[in-house]
């Protein structure tokens, strides 16, 4: 009996250790797998390096390797791989690269690159603006690869995407919560710089950076800063300003926020004509032409007191109405110059939160009162950012990555059209409505000013926020890509519904200092 | 025999359930110091020093443990250029399992450009 137990437990044992045996061998395999794309990611980041430093220099010729490399994405499970074989239709065999494996291969000795241990190689496509880098690391007959996207982000834009006398919002670090079954986008990013005159507060981590929230700096009278939670006090705040030099300027002391505020008013009137030319809205009329140093103003009939004018944009041009007598401004009087039109009392923009309305032509409207703007407004050669055909908002609710992405593409768009829009001596009022598919997202794309006038109005209002729904990639969002200029952005408090705000300062801005887009670099990197 | 298979099966079992532990930490800590933005945005390589003394601590004190691992930890992270421009380094960690007693040295290659 005692020796059939004993045999029993030893095949009990040996077949265990066998299992162990395997399991063991796997986990091996498991082990040599996650090196080689460590290793390969590490060539993505040497290449890029070598490349950028080398940009223009190379030779370019197809890759014959890069067909296997899109056969070894095609290999792996999931739905992602078509998105990526969809992100690579751009390169195959026919298209020429920069060979970046020599370099890489001369550095290959360095533990980082796998000790002489890993055959290396990379290789650089320019698709568009951007360079797809892709790079691989081999061992025996394993293989993995890594593909790193370059582009034009982070920094180099000096241009004020916002300006405030006020900031009623905490600007906070965008990130994700909620995972994937019910994510909700939420945190800020200017992109550019930004005038905050009386406080800024921002709300960052450990590992981030001022610069993760506001990418050019920002000038103002003071700063406070959360990390991870905590307030920090004055003399963390000045440490943490010594690390990121440039990043923060104190506003002159001397100069009021309000004195500062009317010397950008004063700036923005003198962009309007001298000149006017005077529509009373009594029947309908077309304007039939048009000259930029006349500015065209839209009256009420005298005997209305306190008319309500309703604009709309569309592809055929302005339509300005009051009641049912509408001024139409055609499209093809702003195709190659100015309208600069003024509205003589309270506007409202469209008629549907969730609708687009499209600025084709160029225009410079100034509302006497009040502006609500019950629409997304958006540039012609931007509107496939906002609507990409199937409904949804290519730059609606994204992470801070893919945002920093898609705005570097809306940035090296060719301009075709252009909007500044403002009231004077009246509030810009953002209306968000709750719906099925757009829910709160709002895009508005141009050069928006709140001018306060006479001590009324100037400042940016929010309506409907309270009533949105949050998560499911649909949380309340304002993106906005060109400049806002206001006494106060939120002075009520409306906005704590607002999960997002977005503010890209628009290269062409040629009225704020400092062009460009930005700098190249590797923004991410993805392994096989 | 049964014996000697039973103190392999022991051993065996272990090893595997720290291989695996050690690599996952070796992904979370690669990671983290990949997309730190305070590092990449070091000026030199005084600057990429002082931070890695940083990390270590955030990541030993909070980092790791959070994430389910407290037998792992960072024993030391250095940083040497990997080319002459200073601007790109190759940041070497070494994790220590408290509880197998060993460490696995890691590497990941940073531009700081």
């Amino acid at each position: 009996m005692t020796l059939i137990l004993l045999t029993f437990g030893a095949f009990v044992l040996f077949a265990a250790s066998t299992q162990l045996n395997r399991t063991s061998q796997k986990m091996k395999n498991y082990k040599t797998s996650s090196s080689l794309q460590n290793y390969a990611t590490n060539a993505v980041d040497t290449a890029s390096h070598i490349f950028l430093e080398n940009i223009g220099t190379y030779d370019l010729a197809p890759w014959d390797g890069v067909e296997e490399f899109k056969s070894h994405i095609l290999t792996r499970g999931g739905v992602e791989k078509y998105y990526w074989q969809s992100f690579l239709a751009d390169i195959d065999s026919s298209v020429d690269c920069a060979n970046l494996t020599e370099a890489i291969r001369a550095l290959s000795a360095d533990p980082g690159l796998g000790g002489d241990e890993y055959t290396l190689e990379a290789y650089v496509y320019q698709v568009g603006g951007r360079y797809t880098i892709v790079a691989s690391a081999q061992i025996g007959d394993r293989k993995a690869y890594a593909l790193g996207l370059i582009s034009y982000v982070r920094g180099g834009l000096m241009i004020p995407a916002i300006r405030m006398a006020a900031l009623n919002r905490t600007l906070a670090l965008m990130n994700v919560t909620g995972g994937h079954g019910n994510p909700r986008v939420h945190g800020d990013l200017v992109y550019g710089s930004a005038v905050v005159l009386n406080g800024l507060t921002i709300d960052m981590t450990s590992t981030s950076t001022p610069s993760d929230i506001i990418t050019g700096g920002v000038t103002g009278d003071s700063l406070a800063v959360y990390e991870d939670g905590d307030e920090l006090d004055q003399e963390d705040v000045n440490e943490l300003l010594e690390s990121f030099p440039g990043w923060y300027t104190a506003s002159d002391p001397n100069i009021s926020s309000d004195d500062v505020y009317n010397q950008w008013k004063a700036e923005y009137m003198e962009l309007l004509p001298d000149a006017s030319y005077t529509v009373v809205l009594s029947k309908d009329q077309t304007l039939s032409s048009m000259e930029e140093n006349v500015m065209v103003v839209v009256k009420a009939p005298n005997n209305v007191s306190d008319p309500q004018f309703q604009a709309s944009f569309s592809d055929e041009g302005l339509e300005v109405c009051l009641g049912k007598n509408c001024l139409d401004i055609p499209e093809s009087l702003t195709s190659s110059a100015t309208l600069s039109i003024q509205i003589a009392g309270d506007t409202v923009f469209g008629n549907d939160p969730h609708k687009i309305s499209e600025v084709v032509g160029h225009y410079n409207v100034s509302v006497l009162g009040n502006a609500t703007i019950n629409t997304n407004i958006v540039l012609d050669y931007q509107y496939d950012y906002v609507n990409n055909g199937n409904g949804n908002s290519p730059v609606g609710n994204k992470t801070k990555n893919v945002s920093e992405t898609i705005i570097s593409n809306m940035l090296g768009e060719e301009k075709s059209s252009s909007l500044m829009l403002a009231t004077i001596g009246g509030d810009m009022i953002l209306k968000f409505e709750k719906g099925n598919s757009t829910h709160g997202n709002k895009s508005l794309i141009g050069s928006f000013f709140s001018w306060k006038e006479e001590g009324k109005g100037g400042d940016v209002l929010f309506s409907g926020l309270e009533n949105l729904d949050h998560g499911n990639g649909h949380t309340p969002q304002l993106f906005l890509f060109g400049s806002l200029t206001a006494y106060s952005f939120d002075p009520d408090g409306d906005a704590e519904n607002l999960d997002s705000f977005v503010a890209v300062a628009d290269s062409s801005d040629s009225s704020s200092p400092g062009t460009g887009n930005g700098r190249l670099s590797l923004i991410g990197i993805q392994t096989w | 025999m049964g014996f000697a298979l039973v103190i392999a099966h022991k051993k065996m079992s272990m090893e595997v359930s720290r291989v695996s532990e050690i690599e996952a930490v070796a992904n979370l800590v690669g990671g983290f110091i990949r997309q730190d933005r305070r590092l990449l945005d070091c000026k030199d390589e005084e600057g990429v020093s002082s931070r890695l003394n940083e990390l270590i601590a955030i990541l030993n004190d909070d980092y790791i443990s959070n994430s389910g691992f407290a037998g792992t930890e960072v024993s030391t992270i250095t940083g040497s250029p990997l080319i002459d421009d200073d601007e790109i380094y190759t940041i070497s960690f070494k994790l220590a399992d408290n509880l197998a007693r060993r460490e696995e040295a890691y590497h990941v290659v940073v531009s700081i450009r």
